[in-house]
């Protein structure tokens, strides 16, 4: 027989945990700009299990952590909302600005602007 | 009234040559005689051939969701063969990237000839070129628990409609890049 029809707090739970994937990458690579010599040695340990992650660099690290938020966090969205019914229609409009935030937030020019320019570019 | 031919055929034509043609731009990696030739022609191949899916698979998006067609499943492959293609192109990203960090690699001959295109260009393709993985597989995921569904299948589209855009800001920056390697 059919089983029970999935609830659309799925779809919330999968939205949420792309966006938090996202978030992940993103705001490791802020904290990288901001924070060179704290943040190498932390991202570089977490990238170890990328094959050839000592010619990745850091970036592996900020993969690594984006990988991490992604699925931990739609896994523990999934077992929170997957019996609940949560209207589709808002949960696709935050996630789409939220989206939109991160995409521009990615574009060096803006978070170079907030963060600083590396030395030897302009202010 | 019957026509010479039909105007389906010659568009599935154009779309066959233009997709042969776009391969052969990687194939230019075999004149490369670079240290990492073999992977700028592996990353290539894969970064095209997934950009042509992910349009396929688009365009397939447009014509089964949110309009209750039979068919949702034959969407559901494309998707996930875009998908396993994404993942080829990130994995051999990777290996190339080893590349363009290298000791005298393409990075430091940018940051020391046009640093922007380091600084700018390269900064966003290496965050967004890894967006399509997540949204794909999103977006898979809401199509095989939730099928052909009015409401959540425009989801779905609209979840493939941003991997295709990361797609292709992906493969254009990329390309705009490798036109400036030394």
């Amino acid at each position: 027989m059919e089983k029970r029809q999935p609830q659309s707090g799925e779809v919330a739970a999968a939205l949420g945990g792309l966006w938090l994937g996202l978030a992940g990458v993103v705001f490791s690579h802020l904290w990288s700009t901001v924070d060179p010599a704290g943040s190498k040695p932390a991202l570089l340990k977490l990238g170890i299990w990328i094959p050839g992650w000592w010619g990745i660099g850091p970036f592996a690290g900020k993969e690594t952590v984006g990988l991490a938020m992604w699925l931990g966090g739609w896994l523990a969205l999934h077992f929170l909302l997957r019996r609940r019914e949560v209207p589709v229609r808002p949960a696709a409009t935050l996630f789409v600005i939220g989206f939109g935030f991160i995409l521009i937030l990615a574009w060096p020019p803006v978070y170079h602007a907030l963060l600083g320019w590396p030395p030897g570019l302009p202010e | 009234m019957k026509g010479l031919f039909r105007t389906r055929d010659l568009a599935v034509t154009q779309a066959c040559v233009t997709a042969f043609l776009f391969l052969l731009i990687p194939l230019v990696h075999l004149l490369d005689k670079g240290f990492y030739w073999l992977q700028g022609l592996l990353h290539g191949l894969s970064a095209t051939m997934t950009v042509m899916l992910g349009c396929w698979t688009f365009h397939v998006a447009f014509m089964k969701l949110g309009r209750g067609k039979e068919g949702g499943s034959g969407l559901e492959r494309l998707l996930w063969l875009t998908n396993l293609l994404v993942l080829l192109a990130i994995i051999s990203g990777n290996w190339l990237y080893m590349g363009y960090r290298s000791p005298d690699g393409p990075q430091s001959w940018l940051l020391a000839h046009t640093p922007l295109a380091h600084n700018i260009v390269m900064e966003w393709k290496e965050f967004v070129s890894l967006f399509p993985l997540p949204l794909g597989v999103a977006a898979g995921f809401i199509l095989r628990r939730f099928g052909n569904n009015k409401e959540i299948g425009q989801i779905v589209l609209l979840l493939i409609a941003l991997l295709w855009l990361c797609l292709m800001v992906g493969l254009v920056t990329g390309i705009g890049l490798i036109t400036l390697h030394p």
